[in-house]
This record gives structure tokens, sequence and C-alpha cells, in this order.
């Protein structure tokens, strides 16, 4: 047996394992698929709340100071995009450890040679999650119709800024996994993710200037939807250059919280 | 030597938070510490090709230093090597060569059929094609599962499933296989294949190491016997060791024609265990007080002897004694 | 009356255990003192940047609107459950069976344990967020009749369980409800004016509403409870609407009922 293969075969035999993950994740969805489908459509209806409360205030005669209707819901486009493309491939893996945590059944992943976040990820690839990112695209578009085309300086940093949106949400994945191995069993887990999330959605005017720096640089929720929007709007600001590192920063942190606590969990900690 | 653990400790910190509302109020500003010696020391060596039975009450340590030996625990203090490596250290190099079959914790997806979870760790332990497919088509012949492993796992019995788990186990031809309760719940004939199975893997060069709580498993498969118990190796040793351990006594079940008291004259050496009636009786005999044969002999001279069934001492008493 | 008693005593002793059971999981209620605090914090930024310059909106004042959104909340805690849930994961994994084999109505047998779980509820997030909104937000959540608030909540407690509880009946049919479930709870919460209050809707919508029984979940209660009720333009008076909304109770106990029999028709049917 070849335990040390060449470089490029390793780099080939990952792409494959995720390759085989995606089939898996498919095929075990595709069992129920009356429900898959309904599940499917709905996960993207529940996210049209927000927008279609957007929708209600204007229509009802007011507005968000500052910004046009179209000029609202590209924000909230942009966050149903950018969570469609972060839930599908990293929140699975929230649920999958919220089970093993619980079951005792972690040790399964650790028993095999591949590193435990990249086996949770791919064991937690959720393609109902897919519905956002589709709904996301098509929203993003309808919206930038009724707008003046972004520059080109505007559209490099709105695909900067949403890869670094994915990245958080990335990070709160980790936070809310690694939380589990502590607070074991706790299944509001995504619902206190939803109840600081909820601030990301909003044209940073609402909050004072004080809380805008601190949602641009100490945990950067604009980042998630609100700076890639405003890039898109050419609207630049200097807290959102500022909140490119805390972003990193922030992913950083989650990382280093899930390994302390894969490590404490191999200590036996609980 | 294949595995070797020297002086392995482990100690957890738990944390007291008391019962009565007054202590875990105290708790939330003062937390009291108590450790837990799960391991006061353990030491064993293992070559390769063995199979071990690794016993104990729960809560012995068995768990705890299986999951050391298996990489997913580190311990307080102590070594361990195993094919060269320390599992904990080398964790992924280390676990590519092992194996693992969990009766109680499935390893395969439950909504689609084990072939797709076997291609996913074939994905996961990077094996080529070519070597996947040969492995795979030994082991589906010799558990039988060739078409059954194309229906979805929740079609399958418990007892197809447990193969199916032995398959996913060994796709990567690991050269030590831990198994934990791999024949729990199953029926005799399921328990029987899977048995041969083992034996046959065994045979070919795979050490296997089981934990269980079926003593029959043991019995059939065993031929060396770790017993753990309040954190310590308390055997260590061959089967028929554990056996004569209280010296080399004998069961004798015996049914004779007229009524039988030869344990009265026979003080010592020689135990009633059971009277099932004047006739019948269950006695354990020390043979190394008493000579087999004669005693025999004088059974069937005073009592007429009607029936006799001479056995080993059952394991599961050996045990019990040594767990006390 | 003797049946009266009996089945009080039974509804104490179910609410009483399941009160036990879930003091275990205390710290996870505990959780709703963050969770409803800052989606409530993140409407107070809303509303006040869209009340720039303006009195009244949809109907409401600035202080009704958050008054609104806080009396939603608090009542959330006095009513809610997962009836839903329950049921449907006694039918999937086959315990349901055990119910069956009771000399008790199921139903009657959920509603306690919603009255034993939403007892904890009262006095580990009901009062704790009820206090947080007084002291933190100062909103005092001060019904302006409290005689027809409770009578109000009272009901809805009632019509959000039937709600749930026929929702999860739907596992008689359905293998997995997930996709149902979610959706049935997408329109029931939109359309009781949780995340908008139902004046915004546009009016011939409002019309509708007016008639399904999801206002009577949260709509109409937080209405009875801020003191004037309005929907598609009518104006009617506190205890006509809760008299109202006493007879939903009564179409909705119908309905359940109804589904019910299909229901347990076609489990007993499969073979218990």
């Amino acid at each position: 047996m070849n335990n040390s293969l060449p470089a490029d075969k390793l780099r080939f035999s990952t792409l494959h394992l995720i390759g085989r993950s995606l089939r898996t994740a498919f095929a075990e969805r595709a069992a129920y698929r009356g429900d898959f489908i309904l599940s499917f459509t709905v996960s993207f209806f529940i996210e049209l709340v927000t927008p279609l409360v957007t929708l209600l205030i204007y229509t009802s005669g007011s507005a968000f100071p500052g910004w046009s209707m179209q000029e609202a819901l590209l924000i909230q486009a942009v966050y149903l995009l950018s969570r469609g493309i972060a839930m599908p491939v990293f929140f699975g893996m929230v649920w999958i450890i919220f089970e093993q945590a619980r079951e005792g059944t972690f040790e399964i992943t650790l028993l095999k040679p591949r590193s435990p976040l990249l086996l949770t990820i791919l064991r937690g690839l959720d393609i109902e999650g897919l519905s956002r990112l589709f709904g996301g695209i098509l929203l993003v578009v309808l919206t930038l119709r009724a707008l003046p085309s972004p520059s080109a300086a505007g559209w490099i940093s709105f695909f900067i800024f949403l890869f670094l949106s994915v990245f958080i949400l990335f990070g709160f994945a980790l936070i809310l996994a690694a939380s589990l191995f502590v607070w074991v069993g706790n299944g509001r887990v995504s619902e206190l993710l939803e109840s600081i999330l909820v601030f990301s959605r909003y044209p940073g005017s609402i909050y004072s200037a004080a809380l805008q720096w601190g949602f641009a640089v100490v945990i950067p929720l604009s980042m998630i939807a609100l700076y890639p929007a405003e890039a898109l709007l050419g609207r630049f600001s200097p807290m959102m250059f500022y909140a490119i590192p805390a972003s990193l920063i922030f992913f950083g942190a989650g990382y280093f919280i899930w390994k302390r606590m894969i490590r404490y969990y191999a200590g036996g900690g609980g | 030597m294949q595995i070797r653990v020297n002086g392995l400790k482990k100690i957890y910190k738990t944390y007291n938070r008391g019962s009565t509302f007054g202590e875990v109020v105290k708790s939330i500003f003062h937390r009291q510490m108590s450790e837990v010696h799960a391991l006061k020391g353990i030491d064993f060596s293992i070559e390769k090709g063995e199979l071990i039975g690794f016993l104990g009450p729960n809560g012995a340590g068995k768990s705890t230093t299986l999951k050391i030996l298996t990489g997913v625990l580190f311990p307080t203090s102590g070594e361990v090597t195993i094919l060269g490596l320390c599992p904990w250290k080398q964790r992924k190099k280390y676990v590519a060569q092992i194996g693992a079959v969990f009766g109680q914790k499935s390893q395969l997806v439950w909504d689609i059929p084990p072939v797709d979870s076997f291609m996913m760790n074939q994905a996961i332990y990077r094996i080529g094609s070519g070597e996947f497919n040969r492995t795979l088509d030994r082991l589906t012949e010799m558990l039988g599962v060739r078409e059954l492993m194309k229906q979805p796992t929740r079609n399958l019995s418990l007892g197809e499933r447990m193969k199916c788990e032995f398959i996913m186990a060994m796709l990567h031809n690991p050269k030590i296989v831990f198994l934990d309760e791999p024949t729990i719940g199953l029926d005799v004939v399921a328990k029987d294949r899977i048995r041969e199975f083992v034996e046959e893997m065994n045979r070919a060069g795979v050490t296997f190491i089981l934990t269980t709580h079926d003593l029959d498993d043991v019995e059939r498969l065993a031929r060396r016997v770790i017993l753990v118990n309040h954190g310590e190796v308390i055997f260590d040793d061959g089967i028929a060791q554990l056996r004569r351990y209280f010296g080399a006594k004998k069961i004798l079940s015996v049914s004779t024609s007229s009524p039988c008291n030869i344990e009265e004259s026979n003080a010592n050496g020689l135990r009633l265990i059971k009277r099932l009636s004047p006739n019948d009786v269950e006695l354990e005999c020390n043979t190394e007080k008493i000579d087999l044969s004669s005693l025999i002999r004088d059974i069937a001279d005073r009592y007429g002897l009607r029936d006799l069934l001479v056995q080993e001492l059952p394991i599961e008493s050996v045990i019990k004694e040594l767990q006390k | 009356m003797k049946r009266i008693l009996d089945a009080f005593t039974t509804l104490k002793a179910v609410a009483f255990v399941t009160y036990k059971e879930w003091a275990a999981y205390r710290s996870h209620m505990l959780l709703s003192l963050v969770v409803g605090p800052a989606f409530f914090l993140a409407q107070i930024f809303i509303w006040h940047a869209v009340y720039a310059g303006r009195e009244t909106l949809g109907g409401f004042t600035l202080s009704q609107m958050l008054f609104y959104y806080g009396a939603s909340s608090v009542i959330y805690y006095l009513t809610m459950d997962f009836a839903d849930w329950n049921l449907q994961m006694l039918i999937r994994s086959g315990k349901f069976i055990t119910y069956v084999l009771r000399p008790m109505s199921h139903r009657f047998f959920a509603f306690s344990q919603k009255i034993g779980h939403r007892i904890l509820g009262f006095f580990f997030e009901f009062i704790p967020v009820w206090l947080i909104f007084y002291f933190v937000f100062k909103i005092p959540l001060l019904p302006a009749e409290p005689f027809w608030a409770a009578l109000s909540i009272l009901f809805s407690f009632i019509i959000l369980f039937l709600i749930n509880y026929s929702t999860g009946i739907l596992a008689f049919w359905l293998t997995r409800t997930d996709g149902i479930r979610a959706l049935i709870r997408l329109l029931r919460d939109l359309l009781a004016g949780v995340f908008i209050p139902l004046s915004f809707f546009p009016e011939i919508v409002q019309k509708a509403l007016f008639f399904m029984p999801f206002q009577f979940i949260s709509y109409v209660p937080v209405r009875v409870f801020i003191g004037s009720y309005e929907l598609a333009g009518w104006k009617i008076s506190i205890p006509q609407i809760v008299a109202i909304q006493g007879c939903a109770v009564i179409v909705m106990l119908v309905f359940t009922e109804i589904m019910w029999r299909f229901g347990i028709k076609r489990f007993t049917g499969v073979g218990a």
C-alpha cells in the first residue's frame, strides 16, 4: 500500500474526494425526492422575507435614508448570494458536528487519514442550500438592472468583498461547530447565528458611526452584504478597507477556535 | 514488535457541579475539580498477526486505551509505538494503516448503498482503482454481499450491514484492525460468518484487537487475552492460561443411577456447584489435587454412571473472579 | 363533571413531567434572552431610520411600532411550541404506537406537554425577556386591557398548538415532512404579522388574511395587547375580535379533529 504519493497525485486525489462527496450528497438527498424539491424551494422563499419587508416599507411611502428601494434590495440580494455560496458548502458541517459530538461518533472522522475539517465539510455538503445561490444570483441581476452599471473598480471590489464575505460566514460556521464540542447538543446554534447576522442586511446608515466601525473592524458583519453592495453602487468608504484585514483575522480566529476544540475533544474533554 | 505500549497513564479532570441548588450556585464561582485516573500505567506489546481479546468491565479503561491506540485520544503520560509511529502525533500517517469496526457506530451512509460508501473510502484512503477493485472483489466474495451492497443501507438486515462495515474497514488493506463489539445484536449464523471472516483475515497476517463482552467471540477467536480493570492490566496471557488461572479446574456434570454424594468424601479438591436432583450434580474438580480418571471410576463403582460431561471452566467465571 | 376533573388531573401530571424533563435544558431556554432582544435591537435601528421625518407609517407611530414588535416577541414566548416536530418524530420513528395503546387522546397529551413546557418558558423566557424590554429597551410591555389580552393570548396558545399539531399529522402520509413543515411555518409567521404588521400588506391581501387562521396566532393577540384592532381598513372592538378569535379556535378544533380521523385511519390501516 502506497503512503507517499507524489504531490500532484495528492492534489488529484483531493479533487477526487470532493467529487465523490458531491455525488454522495446528491444521492443522499435524492433518496427523498419529493421532500427535497419542497425544501429546496422553501429555503429560498424563507430568505425572501427580509427583501419583502423592505419592499413593503418602501411601498408604504417610507425609505432607509439615503437609499433607494433597489439599492436597499441590492444589499439583501448580495446577502442571499453570499449565503448561497457559504451555506451549501460550510454549514452542513455544523449539523454533522452537532450529531457526532452528541453521539460520540466524531472518532470515526479522526480515524481517517485526512484533515477532519475537510472530511466534516464534505460530509455536510448540502445541495438544498443551492436554492439560495440561484435565488441570490437572480435577485442581484434583477436589482442591478434598475441601477446604473457598476464601474470596473466596482466589479473587482465586489468580487474581492464577496470572497471575504464567504470566508466570514465560513468563520462563523467554524465557531458554531467548535462550540458544539463544548456545549454538546445545543440545537439553537443556528438561531444564535441568525440573531447576529440580522444586522448585516441593512444600510449602514441605520447604525451610529461607532457601531458602523464596530461592524467593520470588530465583527465584520458589514463585509457580508453591505460593502459588496456598496462596491457595486460605487460608494466607497475608508471603513471598507479596514474591514478587509478584519475579515481575514475573523476567519483566522474561527479556524483557530476549531483547531483548539478538536484538540480539546482529543484530550478527552467531556 | 508491531505494537508497544509503555506506562500509559490518562487522567481526566472533571468538574463537580454539585446536586443541591446551593452547591450549583457555588460552583458558578468556584469549580471544584476532581481527577479521574482512567489509566494508571498500562504496559503490553503485541506481535504482528496476533488476535488479542481486550477485555474488562465498563469503566475499566478499555475504551480509553483503545482510543489512545487508534490515535483519537492522547494520554497524560506514557509511550505508544505502533508500526513504528506514535498514533496521536503522526495521526494521518498512522490511521492510513489501521482499520476499525464499531458494532454500535456505523461508518456506512444510511440512505445510499454500501458500495457508494466504499467508493468514498477509496477516495479518502487514496486507493488506486485496480487495487481497490481487487480488494473489493475479494472481500465481497468472502462475505457473500456482492449483490447486497448495491441496495441502500437502510434496507439491509443487521447481519448484512455488519458484513459491509467489515468490508468498509478493510478496503485499504490495514495491517491492524480494531474490533469494538463487532457481533452485538447478530443472530448465530451471522456471528459465525463474521468470526470465520476474522479468522481467515488473521491467517493472512492481519493483527486484530477485539473488544467485546461476548465471551463466545473471545473463546472462538482470541489466542491471547489482556484483561483491564481499574485502569491497570490484571491479566495478559494465553486463553489456556486464563482457564488454568485458578488451577487446572474442570467442571463435571454427572448423572448417576443411585443418589450421589461424592463431594462429601472428597472435600479437598472437589466442590459441589449445583445439585439438580439426588442423582444429578455439577461438580468442580481441581485436577491438580484429584486424579480425574480415578474420580470417575470411583463414581461409577459407588453410584453407577449414567451420563458424564467434562468441561473446562468457563472464562466468564474466571474473568468475574479476576475482576473482583 | 368527573370526566373534567380526571382530564385536569392527567393534564397536571403530564405537564409536570414535561416541566421537569425540560428543566434539564434550562440553559437552552436562556438563549432566548440573547436571540429575542437581538432581533428586537435590529428592529429598533431599522424603524428609527425609517421613521426619520415621519409621524406614522402603516397606521403606527414609531413607539407603537416598537411596542408591536416587543409585544410580538413576549407573546411568542408565551404561546410557542414545536408540536409539529414532536408528532412527526413520533410517527416516523414508530414510537407513536405506544400512544395509540394508551387510553388517552394523544392530542390532549401533546397539549398538556405544551402547558408544562410553556410554564417553564414563562419563568426562563417570558419573564427575563419582559424585564429586558422594561429595563434595557425602556419599553414597558403592559396590556391596554389585561383581561382581554390574557384571553386572547390563551386563544392564541390553543390555535398555534392546533395548527402545529395538524402539520405534524401530515407525517401519517409523508415520509419526510421537513419541507412542508418549513413552508407552513414560513407562511404561518409571515401571515401572522411576525415579520411586519399585517397593515403593511396591500389591502386585497389584508382582506384575504382576515379570513385565514394565521392572524389569530400573533396579529390579533398583539393588537389586543396594544389596545386597538384594525385590518383591511376594518376597525373592530377588542371584545368583538377576541370573540371572533374564540370562533377560530372552535373551527381549528374541528379541522384538527377531522385531519386526525383521516390520519389515524391511515396509520392503523397500514397494520399496527
